[in-house]
């Protein structure tokens, strides 16, 4: 009996010992893993432009729709968002140069200071989902699981942001296992709360770098309110870089 | 009778001391209550009156929100919601200028917005109503504009209060203290191109317009006016994009859309989701010419502004474009529940989605605001009314029960149960009328010195009670006669235990008592 008690104790010991490494070795490096989301994202040397089609849809009332033409250039932390339509908004646009973000109306031909956390035309659309982001530096992985998500094993990992220059504190990820790709994100307030979660269920794959050309955002405090993203025209071809200015703004809405 | 009356007042004056102590306090208990009364009922008056005279009229007309919807937005849980457009605005004037008590009718529109002089650094904030300048300074006269004018109808134009006018002085001011720089203005004047910006369905915009006058509060009844600014309906309008007529205008391609149908997002992961795109290195089409990014089908020419005044034109003109609000001024107050519930029993017929709601609706947080403090008040008043009628209750009941002996005394001379009880209240009767006419006079001078003085709201606290900068009570018939009843009342009930206690003591025992 003693013996029996004694070999069953020495085999749980035994299989914990040989556990630990196993799970060590199964953890991956999240940190990492953060960095490639990041550059698989990230056009480097080259610029990227694309027509952005954005519908919101609000129950009770008519789907609104915004189309929008972005111009990037990741190296110099620049973009230009150029409203095409509805009529009304046409020539409205977005410039960012470095940390400052301005916002460009036509009709009065003045520009405003904004920020990347702004929506774009009222939708749940921000500037900031059209542009690069930046999880490694803002933001650390506190815990993670494994987890399916439609056909795909995915890393579900809880980050919390490291600074208070960020949106929202706290984040859920959906990574694919097989390559460092976002399916899914739930955006959280300080208290909690699920404030959106979008989904990136098609990207657009050319040399290594992924674009995602189509993003569900789905409210999470107004139930209903959803807002699809579509990327059409995309292209790395070179920009001028009087693109990237307050006076091609001006110039391109006359 | 007459003798009982005689025999009450005798014995009043023979314990001539007890009697105008009771009295007294009697005289203080209506005094107290007549004075308590008048400032409660001239403050609801008040609020009642600045509203409905200054900003909603007697009933508002409203799209439906799933938050609590006032004249100045809508609440919901989550933030402040969009203010929802009414429809078929013609149709609810129409029926509504039809029903009897109904003398006027105006549309507004409301949002919040900055704004600053034209190239001045320097902006505050306030609340925009977008007004139809031709029905609503006729309806309400709460402007009184001390530099410019009034806005002309159909005229793009801004009438700002003095306020405002002041607090973005100051923000020009602080503006360039930041910057280490003079003021470039210090002050704000009319013909000012006034540059507001808001964020509304067209999302963030900005929009130009002239500063024709500055005004203040007509009646100083106008809580909360110094934020309100008037400006005329079509710019507000282009500042919220309501006439951008939603998305009607492009076309969608199938997968712009097939998303937002999802109903189980898993399914949306079914396959591998990358499209192996080629990316075009050469310099395409559109990039021929940087300076045409619109396509060629699309109205390049024509100016936002344009196409939003060519919408409205072909809806029959600015009167019929897109309002948030109706708000109607009724030929009497009392008519609101009848008015509200007749628009409403219309609109379910209809089928049109809208609400009528009454003036406290309208005046949304700040009637909230007043309400809690007025209940604060009442709770004040009704509790020191309390600790009056315990007062006099107990005095009573003591002056009663050192009468035992002549109760019993009176008893033992052949004087019945219902004699007894009859002058007693013949007494209470006499007391609380005679010293419930002096409260009265009293109470009412001293309401009327108030009035005369005018008591200062010297808080924000005090303005939102008094509805205004000050306070000038007025005693109302209701108040008057109420509060003699009270008192009365409480004398009467206060007589009743200690006459049921004598009166049950032997006639022989109760001569005995000291």
């Amino acid at each position: 009996m003693f013996f029996h008690r004694t070999a069953r104790r020495a085999s749980v010991v035994l299989g914990l010992l040989f556990l630990v490494p196993v799970l060590g070795a199964d953890t991956p490096d999240f940190d990492t893993m953060l960095r490639e989301v990041d550059q698989l994202g990230q056009f480097g040397d080259r610029d990227f432009s694309g027509v952005y089609t954005i519908v919101s849809q609000v129950p009770g009332q008519d789907d609104s729709v915004t189309q929008a033409r972005l111009f990037r250039r990741d190296r110099s932390d620049q973009f230009v968002l150029i409203i095409l339509q509805p009529q009304i908004q046409r020539g409205q646009g977005y410039l960012q140069t470095g940390d400052t973000v301005y916002f460009y109306d036509p009709e009065s031909r003045r520009f405003e200071r904004t920020t990347l956390r702004d929506s774009i035309q009222g939708t749940d659309a921000q500037n900031r989902d059209l542009v690069r982001g930046n999880l490694s530096q803002d933001y650390r992985v506190t815990d993670w699981e494994l987890g399916r998500l439609g056909s795909f094993d995915t890393y579900i990992l809880d980050l919390e942001a490291t600074g208070t220059g960020v949106d929202y504190d706290r984040i859920r990820l959906w990574v694919r296992t097989d390559r460092p790709v976002v399916l899914r994100e739930e955006n959280y307030s300080v208290s909690g709360r699920l404030l959106r979660t979008l989904l990136f269920p098609r990207y657009a794959n050319v040399g290594g770098q992924a674009v995602p050309t189509q993003i569900l955002i789905v409210d999470g405090i107004n139930d209903g309110e959803r807002t699809q993203i579509t990327l059409r025209d995309p292209s790395v071809a070179p920009i001028p870089d009087g693109v990237f200015t307050r006076d091609y703004l001006e110039r391109v809405s006359r | 009778m007459f003798s009982i009356t005689r025999l009450a007042i005798r014995n009043l004056a023979q314990h001539r001391a007890k009697t105008i102590i009771v009295g007294s306090i009697i005289s203080l208990g209506v005094i107290v209550l007549i004075v308590g009364n008048s400032f409660m009922e001239t403050a609801r008056l008040g609020i009642e009156r600045a509203f409905i005279n200054n900003y909603t009229g007697h009933v508002m007309i409203t799209g439906l929100s799933r938050g609590d919807i006032s004249l100045f937005g809508v609440q919901s849980p989550g933030g402040v919601e969009e203010t929802p457009v009414l429809p078929s605005v013609a149709a609810i004037r129409e029926f509504s200028l039809g029903l009897d008590p109904v003398v006027q009718v105006t549309p507004q529109l409301t949002t919040f917005g900055q704004f600053g002089l034209d190239d001045v650094e320097g902006r505050t904030f306030g609340l925009l109503f977008g007004i139809d300048a031709e029905t609503y300074f006729d309806m309400f006269q709460s402007a009184r504009v001390v530099e410019g004018r009034l806005p002309e109808p159909g005229e793009r134009a801004m009438l700002m209060s003095v306020q405002r006018a002041e607090a973005l002085v100051e923000a020009i001011a602080r503006r360039a203290e930041r910057d280490g720089v003079e003021p470039e203005r210090g002050d704000v004047r009319v013909g000012d191109r006034i540059a507001i910006s808001s964020f509304g369905a067209g999302g963030f915009r900005i929009r130009l317009v002239p500063l024709v006058g500055i005004y203040e509060p007509t009646s100083g009844e106008a809580v909360g006016s110094e934020f309100i600014n008037f400006v005329d309906a079509e710019t507000i309008r282009s500042l919220t994009g309501l006439s951008t007529g939603a998305g009607s205008e492009i076309v969608l391609r199938d997968e712009e859309r097939t998303l937002l149908d999802a109903e189980d997002f898993d399914l949306l992961f079914a396959d591998d989701g990358f499209d192996d795109f080629v990316f075009d290195d050469d310099p395409g089409e559109f990039r021929e010419d940087w300076d045409a990014i619109f396509d060629d089908d699309q109205e390049a020419d024509a100016e936002p502004a344009e196409i939003a005044d060519a919408a409205l034109a072909a809806a029959g003109g600015a009167d019929s474009g897109p309002w948030n609000f109706l708000l109607l001024r009724l030929d009497r107050t009392a008519a609101v529940p009848a008015v509200v519930s007749r628009i409403n029993a219309f609109l379910e017929d209809e089928g049109i989605a809208a609400r009528a709601w009454d003036w406290e609706q309208a005046a949304g947080p700040f009637a909230t605001t007043a309400d809690i403090v007025r209940i604060v008040f009442n709770v004040a008043i009704i509790i020191v009314g309390v600790v009056a009628a315990i007062v006099i209750m107990n005095t009573l009941v003591i002056s009663v029960m050192e009468r035992t002996a002549e109760i019993g005394t009176m008893r033992a001379l052949g004087a019945g149960k219902v004699f007894v009880w009859r002058l007693f209240f013949t007494e209470s009767l006499v007391i609380t009328g005679v010293f419930g006419l002096i409260g009265m006079g009293l109470g009412s001078l001293i309401t009327g010195v108030l009035y005369l003085i005018g008591i200062p709201a010297t808080s924000t606290f005090l303005e939102v009670l008094f509805a205004g900068p000050e306070l000038r009570p007025v005693v109302s018939w209701v108040s008057l006669l109420g509060s003699v009843g009270i008192v009365a009342s409480v004398a009467i009930l206060a007589h009743i235990y200690p006459v049921m206690v004598a009166l049950r003591v032997q006639p022989v025992r109760a001569m005995k008592v000291d």
